[in-house]
């Protein structure tokens, strides 16, 4: 089922992209590809879900008439790079979780399968038939902090294999143009399948390295850096939630300015889960308080008015007025 | 151990609104950020500097190039472990997500444990009494921040393991800090 989960989020994920720079794209991550949604365009939640009839937008500048990613739009082409893309995750997953080499392996013959298959003339079919065929890599465990020792793989060899897949990256720090970017990663596919993968934000998005070419339609629009900057004339770009100070100059990254919840909160729509609390800054709170007819709730620089009864969004209130 | 997360909890609420736990006298000469209703007067990264129960969060966030967002004109509320919640977990793990390599991971991490806008623990006290004991607060990692209220206990995330919140929350210009006693995992 979580392949399924992704395969879809990866097809709105890939087709939102190009338009997001156009601000009127359908959104990143969750989104169910229908084509005919109001677009939206922001930061988005890493993986996308497609269960929901939203896709994650939410600045009203970025708004607009979406143009539409779903059936009627469809392109084998993409298809292709969608699944390899969405597998490669699954992989990546797998390491996350401590998969054993075998299941990692495993996955990755079947990654090269799928995007053989799809290749075909009718990929949305052999996607389909992933997703409803795929086996989930079995044994594997949380990442990192959640747990540890629990027998899934012995510390050590999670450690190596960490240091496996990161090797590389540090060891060159993305020199050369053999890196490619998707959906929370830089990878580097070798022969086939991935020899390194690296996490973005943190990672290939960090302080000291360059703003990749691939993410310049990133750039976030004026508000952002206006609200999260600090007049410094900075560029700024998002990705995975996440807003980026970069030098105008020379790309060169210079921080994480703010963390985004890349929740899609849209003028006319129902508020998203998560904003049960008021938590309007401080500074505002005297001009945006909750009361019989309207509350108000903050996202990602932005207070949105909202009915108490109905939980629609009335409006989405700019903070620098 | 039990005994002190209960004094916490009474000093909890005693913190930020009961009257019955402090003078007339004294409430009236609090130090507004000693109530989450009103800003406090240093940012978030300052404020988390100060409070030595969650020194090695402080170190971390530090490590992680999220000073920034801490200092900056975003709004989070931020649910910190505190220092005994981190010792469970091997040296030799922290300092690796304090490296190059960890980071991402560090950053991720953290990401679970920050809300975003300033949430006074009064109206989030309020919202779980009207919501039958449960609310969420929207992340800045992929899911929500499930918090629920088990026998006296704010908790956050499922199971019974789950940090609760201790200590005292501290308002800062740009947010809120709260204490838990333990680590939000990847599945909340």
């Amino acid at each position: 089922m979580r392949i399924a989960i992704a395969v879809t989020g990866a097809l709105a994920l890939a087709l939102s992209a190009p338009v997001l720079a156009q601000g009127q794209g359908n959104g990143q991550g969750k989104g169910n590809g229908n084509g005919n949604a109001a677009g939206q365009a922001k930061p988005g939640k890493a993986n996308g879900n497609g269960n929901g009839n939203n896709g994650r937008g939410g600045p009203p500048e970025m708004r607009g008439a979406g143009n539409g990613n779903g059936n009627g739009n469809f392109k084998p082409e993409k298809a292709v790079k969608k699944a390899e893309r969405a597998i490669e995750r699954r992989v990546e997953q797998g390491i996350d979780r401590g998969a054993n080499r075998a299941d990692v392996r495993q996955a990755q013959r079947r990654a090269r399968d799928i995007a053989e298959d799809v290749r075909g003339a009718d990929a949305r079919q052999v996607l389909s038939r992933y997703d409803r065929d795929y086996t989930p890599i079995q044994n594997w465990c949380p990442p990192g902090l959640a747990k540890k020792n629990n027998g899934c793989m012995p510390p050590g060899q999670a450690k190596k294999l960490t240091q496996d897949r990161f090797g590389s990256y540090y060891g060159s720090r993305l020199s050369g143009d053999d890196w490619r970017y998707y959906d929370g990663y830089a990878y580097r596919p070798q022969g086939g399948v991935i020899d390194a993968l690296i996490p973005l934000v943190g990672g290939a998005l960090f302080g000291g390295n360059q703003w990749p070419t691939a993410y310049d339609s990133y750039r976030a629009p004026a508000y952002y850096g206006n609200y999260f900057g600090r007049n410094d004339n900075r560029d700024y770009y998002y990705a995975d939630q996440t807003l980026f100070s970069v030098d105008p100059e020379d790309r060169a990254i210079l921080g994480i300015a703010a963390l985004l919840t890349g929740d899609d909160i849209t003028v006319g729509q129902q508020l998203p889960r998560g904003y049960d609390v008021y938590n309007v800054p401080y500074q505002y709170r005297s001009q945006y308080r909750d009361g019989p007819d309207a509350m108000y709730r903050y996202s990602d620089g932005y207070v949105y008015q909202v009915d108490p009864e109905t939980r629609l969004v009335a409006a989405a209130i700019e903070l620098l007025t | 151990m039990k005994n002190s997360r209960t004094a916490a909890l009474v000093a909890l609420a005693c913190a930020f609104a009961l009257p019955a736990c402090g003078n007339s006298e004294t409430d009236a000469a609090a130090d507004p950020a000693e109530t989450t209703m009103q800003a406090g007067n240093a940012s978030l990264q300052a404020t988390v500097e100060k409070m030595d129960e969650v020194s090695t969060a402080y170190d971390l966030v530090a490590d992680s190039g999220l000073k920034d967002p801490f200092e900056g004109a975003g709004s989070y509320t931020v649910f910190l472990p505190d220092n005994e919640a981190f010792a469970a977990i091997p040296k030799e793990e922290l300092e690796r997500l304090k490296t190059p390599e960890g980071r991402p991971e560090l950053i991720a991490f953290l990401r679970r444990h920050i809300a975003v806008g300033a949430i006074a623990w009064e109206d989030l006290d309020k919202k779980l009494q009207e919501n039958g004991g449960s609310i969420q607060l929207a992340s800045v990692s992929e899911e929500p921040i499930s918090i629920r209220r088990v026998d006296g206990k704010v908790m956050l995330g499922g199971g019974d393991d789950a940090p609760s919140l201790t200590g005292q929350a501290q308002a800062a210009s740009n947010g809120v800090v709260y204490v838990i006693d333990g680590l939000i995992g990847p599945e909340g």
